[in-house]
């Protein structure tokens, strides 16, 4: 019988030798198990453990046993009502964030639908219907529409042409002067809702000089004041007003 | 562990409340050994009740290479017996031992023991589970 001479903490460890070597975990346990592995006794007792531990993989689970894990709920999980989901903070934290982040994109998406080549200037220009006195403007009392031929003749504007919606409206004054950016602006104001009417070149491509047109009418809208904006022949025209862009509808309702 | 199914059972659903009452209260347990001690405890308490082991003496022998085969000729359901009714800690040592899922450390802090006693307890009972097979299955003489 081949026997090994082992310390007494080896053998302490060896009499826990795990039952399959692939299971030692620990430094000390292979060394001793390394060491053990020579003797007739360890053989025996990893055939012994082996053996048991096959035996009770044996051992019949009682029907009864069995029933407790069929269960689908061993332990039931108590459902979160939507009540106590919407209570939770988590859940609240989410829902309001995901509210900004949404509505600042839809305010983007509308932002983005309302822009036009010549926003920009229009806004640029309801600043200065907002800032302007009456008297800065050379008062005439003539309908809107015939303004166009002054514009031309003394200004030497083509194409300053108040759209029909707007030409039949009595003017208080109008004048013309140069933008920021050195453009000529043909501004007149009109007795119906003191409206202001601006003239001025629409945008044009950098790279080709081509004007960049749009079809139909515009909205745009700042600091309580609110504008309708056309293109044509490379020329917007601009009615601005006081107020809300529903203000200005009727005239293009009546219009169409 | 407890030997009885309705005990079995009884450690069994009462370790599972005791984990759902916790995890509701947001107190998950974080030893991944807790469903073990918890229901080790419960297992214990229950014991306690009802008919006890006898307290006997076992016979002690030594291992033999023919064990194996002698184990081949056993009733799982005797091992079982066997295993239950055996004091603790060492009905937990070896319940824990031959299902072959922990390691020593886990052993000993699931049965509450040191690893000397650990070995101790496992070696005393290979030697008398020995000498029950001895007196129950005896070894075959070579054939002649």
């Amino acid at each position: 019988m081949k026997s090994v001479e082992l310390s007494r903490h080896e053998r302490v460890l060896v009499n826990c030798a795990p039952i399959r070597e692939e299971k030692i975990g620990d430094r000390a346990m292979r060394s001793a198990v390394f060491r053990a592995r020579g003797s007739d006794q360890f053989v025996w007792q990893q055939a012994f453990d082996q053996a048991v531990a096959g035996l009770v993989q044996t051992i019949p689970v009682p029907s009864e046993v069995s029933e407790w894990f069929s269960v689908k709920d061993v332990a039931p999980i108590k459902k979160w009502s939507w009540k106590k989901t919407g209570r939770n903070p988590a859940v609240i934290a989410i829902a309001a964030s995901v509210v900004v982040i949404a509505a600042v994109f839809a305010w983007q998406v509308v932002e983005r639908l309302h822009e036009f080549p010549g926003a920009v200037s229009a806004k640029r220009l309801l600043a200065t219907a907002s800032s302007t006195k009456s008297v800065l403007l050379d008062p005439m009392s003539v309908d809107a529409g015939t303004l166009g031929d002054l514009f031309f003749m003394k200004h030497q504007l083509e194409h300053y042409d108040v759209p029909p919606e707007f030409a039949d409206f009595r003017t208080i004054g109008a004048r013309v002067f140069d933008d920021e950016d050195g453009r000529r602006v043909a501004q007149i104001w009109v007795v119906e809702k003191k409206m202001q009417f601006f003239l001025f070149p629409a945008e044009r491509d950098p790279k080709t000089g081509a004007v960049s047109g749009f079809s139909g009418w515009r909205t745009v809208e700042q600091e309580g004041w609110a504008g309708v904006v056309r293109e044509k022949d490379g020329v917007c025209f601009m009615a601005a007003l006081h107020g809300r862009r529903k203000d200005l509808a009727p005239y293009l309702s009546k219009a169409r | 562990m407890t030997g009885e199914t309705r005990k079995a059972q009884e450690a069994f659903h009462g370790t599972l409340r005791a984990a759902a009452s916790g995890a509701s209260n947001g107190q998950a347990p974080t030893n991944p050994l807790w469903f073990y001690c918890d229901a080790r405890a419960r297992c214990l308490e229950l014991s306690e009740h009802g008919l006890q082991p006898e307290e006997v003496d076992f016979p002690e022998e030594e291992l033999s290479p023919a064990a194996p085969d002698q184990l081949k000729k056993v009733d799982p359901n005797q091992l079982a017996l066997w295993i239950s009714s055996a004091p603790d800690p060492q009905r937990t040592a070896l319940a824990l031992f031959y299902l072959d899922q922990f390691d020593h450390r886990e052993i000993c802090e699931l049965a509450e023991i040191r690893l000397s006693d650990l070995s101790r307890l496992l070696a005393q009972a290979r030697r008398q589970f020995q000498a029950w097979l001895n007196a129950t299955i005896p070894e075959q003489g070579p054939l002649i």
